[in-house]
């Protein structure tokens, strides 16, 4: 009698731990639903700001092109390349004495 | 009376309590039965048909890497744009879609009547692309439009080139699929490319996904990749060789600048150019890397060769003598106005004299002159791996007829691309020791091969630097010392008689410690000068003084004994 009480005692806790068990993984899959969703969330603001930092260096290498400042330089604020007769080079030893 | 009713009522009511038993154990009996049909008996199809119709793979574009120069400026960028999709199966079934024609074709700034009509003749198909590539404005426009069925936008890449024009030639384009067609797009299509991922989605009706549910692979963007050019010197050579074809009315023009003690190219123009962001532009005239896929007679640009050859061959010393004057090899005049008498090898480059060199070359044994010219890149690819690079022709040895071997002293009779030419020169300046031509950012100094002696470099650049001193003053940077050497080559067209020439100047500078060659070729000049000391030289000296400005080289002009 004792033994077959015990039998079912096993089965008993055998059903509850499979229910647990089964528990677990619906909870376990709903977090994982969650944490991939999160995940794609900042893979997507990830590529939003890779999106705007590549923006922003071409705008950045637009702004700073040769013929822009070239442009700038000589109509803005009247920079012209210097005659090469107009040129002095200084020794950095002279000029030292 | 009441017992009797009692007893029927009683007997009514378990009657009824019966019934509706058994009608419940039916139902329920029905209902397991039923659940039991679809969770087991059915269940593979049925969820196979439920995930077919909300469960998609869906593709995640990965990102094409981008090119950068030496210093990290964006020469090739890919960013995403949207691309109008349409689904015209779908798209047609619903009747106010065509109300909304006419506001999709505003946007789109297309007619309405012909997009309609280009959506009916594709009616059985679920897939078509109305527009590619759309401005950014119109994307947010469409957004506004709001949830049209069989209608959306797609994300795409767009290549830009924030360069445009200056490193066209160079660095290529991508097509619309953003797969390279030319120059380093092409050349480094591999290395460019990522792996697109692939994840799971539940999608609605509308085809929009409202939940991702697995990833199935990750997107690996494709690597950066960072080139040898400095952007600051290719725009100084672009502008200045565009400016000098147009004074001299040129056809077309190259320039190279090659770092002498890494080998890298930090500059490397064409003309005529356009910009490749314009796809209108992208023809054959444009796209030419001339400087890699063009060979031609280098003309007295070859002489420092054939010095080269005759030093290294130990027969001759820098103050040897010979004649320059015109002598007849068969039945072919050799030899110019310039020149006369007996020479040393210096003054035959000053002269640059062509009877000198010729019998120079005539004094030397043929696999000897053959040697020092293959040592030194002659006939050889660059292995610096631009698509479409040429390797010249030298010819064999065994097979040279004294004719061949004395026009080839002076640039006739063999062909080279002008890379060939630069990497020649720059093994010379780099004391004789030879380094690879590379397009990439070189990170650790390289070992060069040595192809010349230490004297035979010292003694070239000695005798190059007079000849820029004596005769080639238009190529002259103030604050340098320079040396080089012009070459004017009549361009073959069944026989030398046109009137076409491509003109020349190579050099090297500064002279007290080499660091740059520069390269210049101008192809067809039409105006009264065609001479390279007249065309190529002014060229070469604006690059080279801007160069070694920006390089922050410090004049050496004092440093001549």
């Amino acid at each position: 009698m004792k033994k077959s009480n015990k039998w079912y005692v096993k089965v008993f806790i055998l059903f509850l731990l499979i229910c647990f068990s089964g528990l677990g993984e619906v909870y376990l899959e709903h977090q994982k639903r969650i944490l991939f969703i999160e995940y794609q969330k900042l893979i997507k603001e990830r590529d939003t700001l890779k999106t705007e930092w590549k923006r922003i260096q071409i705008e950045l290498s637009q702004l700073s092109s040769g013929s822009r400042l070239e442009d700038i330089a000589r109509s803005k604020v009247n920079m012209s390349i210097p005659n090469p007769s107009t040129i002095n080079i200084i020794d950095s030893n002279e000029s030292s004495n | 009376m009441k017992v009797p009713t009692r007893k029927t009522n009683s007997n009514l009511f378990r009657n009824r309590f019966l019934i509706v038993m058994l009608f419940i154990v039916c139902a329920t009996i029905a209902l397991v039965f039923r659940s039991f049909q679809l969770q087991y008996l059915e269940r593979d199809f049925l969820k196979q048909q439920a995930d077919a119709r909300h469960i998609r793979s869906e593709k995640m574009d990965s990102n094409r890497g981008s090119i950068f120069d030496r210093r990290g400026i964006p020469l090739a960028v890919s960013t995403p744009v949207d691309s109008v999709v349409i689904n015209p199966k779908q798209f047609l079934t619903s009747t106010v879609n065509k109300g909304k024609i006419i506001l999709i074709a505003n946007i789109l700034e297309m007619d309405a009547k012909d997009l309609l009509r280009r959506i009916e003749d594709r009616s059985s198909k679920s897939f078509m692309y109305l527009k590619r590539h759309i401005s950014p404005n119109q994307s947010i426009e469409i957004k506004q439009l709001g949830r049209i069925t069989g209608f959306w936008l797609e994300k795409e890449y767009k290549r830009f080139y924030p360069a445009g024009e200056v490193t066209g030639h160079l660095v290529g384009f991508t097509n619309i699929d953003d797969q390279g067609q030319e120059g380093l797009e092409y050349m480094l299509e591999e290395f460019l490319l990522g792996e697109d991922g692939l994840k799971l989605v539940l999608r609605d009706a509308n085809n929009n996904i409202f939940s991702d549910i697995k990833l199935l692979k990750t997107v690996i963007d494709g690597e950066d990749y960072y080139s040898s050019i400095d952007l600051r010197i290719q725009y100084l050579a672009h502008r200045a060789l565009k400016a000098g074809l147009k004074e001299f009315k040129a056809k077309s023009g190259s320039s190279i600048v090659l770092d002498i003690s890494t080998g890298e190219v930090l500059a490397m123009v064409n003309q005529p150019s356009a910009d490749p962001n314009n796809r209108s532009l992208r023809k054959a005239e444009f796209l030419k890397n001339r400087a890699v896929t063009d060979v031609f007679e280098p003309g007295s640009a070859f002489k420092p060769l054939t010095v080269a050859a005759a030093l290294e061959s130990g027969d001759f010393k820098p103050e040897s003598k010979m004649n320059t004057s015109p002598f007849y090899v068969g039945s072919k005049l050799i030899g110019d106005d310039r020149c006369e008498g007996n020479l040393d090898l210096e003054m035959i480059l000053v002269r640059s004299c062509n009877a000198g060199a010729a019998n120079l070359s005539l004094a030397m044994e043929p696999q000897v002159f053959f040697n020092t010219l293959t040592n030194l890149g002659i006939s050889q690819i660059t292995a610096s791996g631009f698509p479409g690079e040429q390797r010249g022709s030298l010819g064999d040895y065994r097979n040279w007829r004294p004719i061949k071997q004395a026009t080839m002293s002076y640039g006739y009779g063999v062909s080279v691309t002008l890379l060939q030419l630069a990497k020649a020169y720059a093994s010379i300046a780099n004391k004789g020791l030879m380094n690879r031509i590379s397009i990439e950012k070189i990170r650790e100094m390289p070992i060069g091969e040595r192809v010349l002696s230490e004297d035979t470099s010292t003694n070239l650049l000695v005798m190059l630097e007079s000849v820029v001193e004596k005769s080639v003053s238009r190529a002259k940077v103030k604050g340098y010392r320079v040396g080089g050497k012009t070459g004017t080559a009549q361009i073959f067209s069944d026989d030398y008689s046109g009137n076409a020439y491509n003109a020349f100047f190579i050099g090297v500078a500064p002279i007290s410690n080499p660091r740059i060659v520069t390269v210049v070729v101008v192809n067809e000049p039409q105006g009264k000068s065609y001479y390279g000391g007249q065309v190529a030289a002014p060229i070469f000296s604006l690059i080279v003084s801007g160069a070694l400005r920006i390089m922050g080289i410090p004049p050496d002009e004092n440093t001549k004994s």
